[in-house]
């Protein structure tokens, strides 16, 4: 029961809420990514010098999933707090805003990698056909953030401090995953636990596809399905369980 | 016909507040959180009919709101069922969907949606919420400028668009100037005539004798009175005075 009219209606709210009486307004959003990728190339290139080839592009891809990932579960969370009456006065139901947040975020998502593929192009770079399997992990992707931000946004109204906590976690997990370094710096025994991590499967693979063109192996595909419709199931039954009585708690 | 029947609804009490995780941690490892219940409201049955205006009176903390949120699907009763295949639509309270930075129009357009008019309605219609809220000139205007008393107009205006045959209206009459409040008993006048289904709660006394074909007295979660207003108004009264 997904009302789509109303989750059209949200994210334009998002949007324009996002933008209000900011002065660069939409390209903050494009912005940041840069930003991001300015600071760590030059960390990474100067100071600790990493080889990777194809560095640059190899960082902003991995920036810009991650930031889907974090831009998601954060505007989900502000979405409830800020929309917290509405919640308890109306049937709207949580679930709804965090599809909206997530919608308004894919959006921004497929802009950045549209400035992503532009530079990629004018870069000269050729891209292969085994660059289409990027389709099925956008939209896995997408899957995954959205399922886990329904159980952030319940741990986040049930608990005040949960906000502090997921912050450091993020920080933690930025650093897990194979952003700024590869695969090939993490010891054979960790990369297993790593991969473990399904935005970090999404990620690698990513790049293998599009700055590589190298299809990942029948058996890693296998197990990254696996691994995110698992996630995708689990955390739906524990957004459906505990929906109303965490609503009780807002 | 809404048939409501033995419907029950606890909460937790806990003794010791705790709501951050750190809290719960510390508290779990010291000692076991006790819980109590606390039953809002005890086995409630009634029904009401089709195309009456049905008041509901009692004490702060009596039930009420909890009941219209049960009858408006909104929170589900931990035991108990709600009959009816009407569309319900529930006003807990004024300008709930509207966001201070957004404009007028904008948030009839959010507030609208979220209680289910259709986008093409909603184009249709909005010269006229404008015009029954009273604020025309101010369709541009963000909301945060906007007077509280402005905002609930034009909230209870976005509301009645919205397409229902039950209409849930909780303490609507205590807000809003003399001339608003006529408007808006006029407005439940022509939906009692479209045959539509009026609840209101209301501390009111005088509007639920003058509006309600009957009412209904919760106290302590139970049904205390039921029937003719005047003499519900009455028993409340002598109730509150023992």
């Amino acid at each position: 029961m997904i009302d789509f009219n109303l989750i059209k209606e949200l994210v334009k709210t998002d949007f324009k809420l996002k933008y209000y009486g900011s002065f660069l307004g939409f390209f903050w959003s494009l912005l940041k990514p840069f930003l991001m990728l300015g600071i760590l190339y030059f960390v990474f290139t100067y100071f600790i010098k990493v080889q990777i080839p194809k560095f640059a592009l190899f960082l902003l891809l991995g920036i810009i999933i991650w930031n889907y990932f974090i831009d998601t579960t954060n505007d989900s969370m502000n979405s409830i707090k800020a929309k917290s009456k509405m919640l308890t006065k109306t049937r709207l139901s949580p679930g709804t805003l965090v599809i909206a947040a997530s919608i308004h975020n894919a959006i921004t998502l497929l802009l950045n990698l549209l400035v992503f593929f532009i530079i990629f192009f004018v870069g000269g770079h050729p891209l292969g056909y085994v660059s289409l399997y990027f389709i099925v992990l956008f939209i896995l992707l997408i899957c995954i953030v959205t399922s886990l931000s329904l159980v952030v946004i319940l741990l986040n109204i049930r608990f005040t401090d949960f906000k502090h906590i997921w912050d450091v976690l993020t920080q933690i997990l930025f650093w897990a995953t194979p952003i700024v370094y590869n695969l090939d710096y993490v010891t054979t025994n960790f990369q297993r636990w790593f991969l473990l991590n399904p935005i970090a499967r999404i990620i690698v693979d990513a790049r293998a596809v599009i700055l590589y063109n190298t299809f990942p192996e029948l058996k890693q595909i296998i197990i990254t399905f696996i691994i995110s419709i698992a996630i995708c199931v689990i955390c739906y039954y524990i957004y459906k369980k505990n929906k109303e009585r965490v609503l009780e708690f807002l | 016909m809404i048939q409501i029947k033995h419907i029950s609804k606890k909460y937790y009490i806990p003794h010791i507040q705790r709501t951050t995780l750190f809290e719960k941690i510390v508290g779990f490892i010291k000692e076991k959180n006790s819980l109590e219940e606390f039953y809002v409201l005890k086995d409630i049955s009634f029904e009401i009919e089709k195309g009456e205006i049905f008041g509901i009176i009692g004490n702060n903390g009596c039930g009420k709101t909890t009941l219209l949120k049960i009858i408006g699907g909104i929170i589900s009763p931990n035991s108990g069922t709600v009959h009816t295949k009407q569309r319900i639509v529930s006003f807990l309270d004024l300008g709930i969907g509207f966001h201070p930075e957004l404009t007028a129009r904008e948030n009839i357009y959010l507030y609208g949606t979220i209680m289910g008019i259709t986008q093409k309605k909603l184009n249709k219609e909005f010269e006229e919420i404008l015009h029954f809220a009273g604020v025309e000139r101010f369709a541009d205007m963000k909301l945060k400028q906007f007077s509280s008393g402005m905002a609930m107009r034009l909230a209870f205006a976005t509301m009645i668009r919205t397409e229902f045959d039950t209409i849930i209206l909780d303490e609507v009459f205590a807000v809003g100037d003399l001339e608003f409040k006529k408007k808006c008993v006029n407005e439940l006048m022509k939906f009692k005539k479209q045959g539509k289904t009026i609840i209101i709660t209301s501390h009111g006394m005088d509007a639920i004798i003058d509006l309600c074909d009957r009412a209904m007295l919760l106290e302590d979660g139970k049904i205390k009175a039921i029937g003719k207003p005047e003499e519900v108004v009455q028993a409340y009264i002598v109730n509150d005075t023992k």
